[in-house]
């Protein structure tokens, strides 16, 4: 299932990607997101800068089970402070559709996320918390903690680079928690981030606005 | 004839600054402080037909618009703009470029 959700997402067009779940009015974004044990794929539509509908494929291999789960969700900007010299945010995201399972079969699935962050041109922090539930047991939560800086303030036009701890916690997973540093791009309407967790399971996440 | 001559050049003189005339616009934004995130700013402005070329200032926090010949943008399109890209308007100058 996530394959045909790259090839649907190659095939229409370049206008694609998002970082953020919510962007500006009538932006498109995708979110692709790579581990070793699990991967994500986002598309999100920006209704408003404070609300957007968007689709996730979630492939992840838990303890007992190796599980797709085909989402459609609703993200909203519940607060933003804009400040003169910083940016925070909080979002919800809410979201309904199906799971496969390689043991228990298929299944209706629910989503469900809320996500804070705080950011100024060297500053970067984020704490997320996030549930997939389905029936017999199958679910996957994580709670994700994020600190980084930038070594320069980057031009608008200038490649900007952030450098990010990533701290992630997930119960379900054969290995629940896992800290990961990494390597934040920002060039244009392109952002990409690589890293190696201490456990050496290797990240790797693209991000576009159009 | 001679005056006929002298008077036509300078009324075309005086038509000259205005067909070329544009607009510098300088908004001040409150929350740009992320180089990708204010990307949804120039990509929503240049949607207005009337944009010739955009400046983002980062350090500034400025956003600086040049229209194209002629034409001028209202301040509740910029501000309408700026607010649909996710930031707030601090201020809006303008500057006759003739």
């Amino acid at each position: 299932m996530r394959y045909m959700w790259v090839m649907a997402l190659l095939m229409s067009s370049a206008e694609i990607a998002i970082a953020t779940p919510v962007s500006f009015k009538g932006g498109w974004g995708v979110l692709p997101m790579y581990n070793e044990d699990w991967a994500d794929l986002q598309a999100n539509y920006s209704l408003s800068s404070h609300q957007a509908v968007g689709v996730s494929d979630f492939y992840r291999e838990g303890k007992d089970s190796t599980a797709n789960f085909g989402i459609g969700q609703f993200n909203y900007l519940l607060k933003r402070w804009n400040e003169l010299e910083s940016q925070a945010n909080i979002y919800a995201s809410i979201g309904a559709g199906g799971r496969h399972d390689s043991v228990h079969g298929d299944a209706l699935a629910g989503y469900g996320s809320i996500e804070g962050n705080y950011e100024t041109r060297r500053v970067y922090t984020l704490l997320a918390g996030e549930t997939l539930q389905s029936g017999q047991g199958v679910y996957f939560n994580r709670l994700r903690c994020r600190g980084g800086f930038s070594p320069y303030e980057a031009p608008f036009e200038a490649l900007q680079t952030w450098l990010v701890l990533e701290f992630d916690y997930m119960p379900e997973m054969m290995e629940e928690t896992r800290v990961t540093p990494l390597v934040r791009l920002f060039y244009d309407n392109y952002a990409l981030e690589a890293g190696v967790s201490l456990d050496g399971k290797p990240f790797l996440a693209a991000m576009a606005h159009f | 004839m001679k005056n006929k001559t002298l008077s036509l050049a300078l009324f075309a003189l005086l038509l000259l600054p205005s067909a070329s005339w544009a607009e510098q616009v300088t908004i001040a934004v409150r929350g740009m402080v992320c180089s990708f995130c204010a990307q949804g700013i120039k990509r929503t402005l240049m949607q207005n037909e009337n944009v010739k070329d955009i400046h983002v200032d980062l350090d500034k926090k400025l956003v600086r618009i040049e229209t194209k010949d002629g034409t001028t943008i209202s301040d509740e399109a910029l501000r309408q703009a700026i607010i649909d890209s996710g930031f707030d308007v601090v201020s809006i100058a303008r500057d006759n470029n003739g």
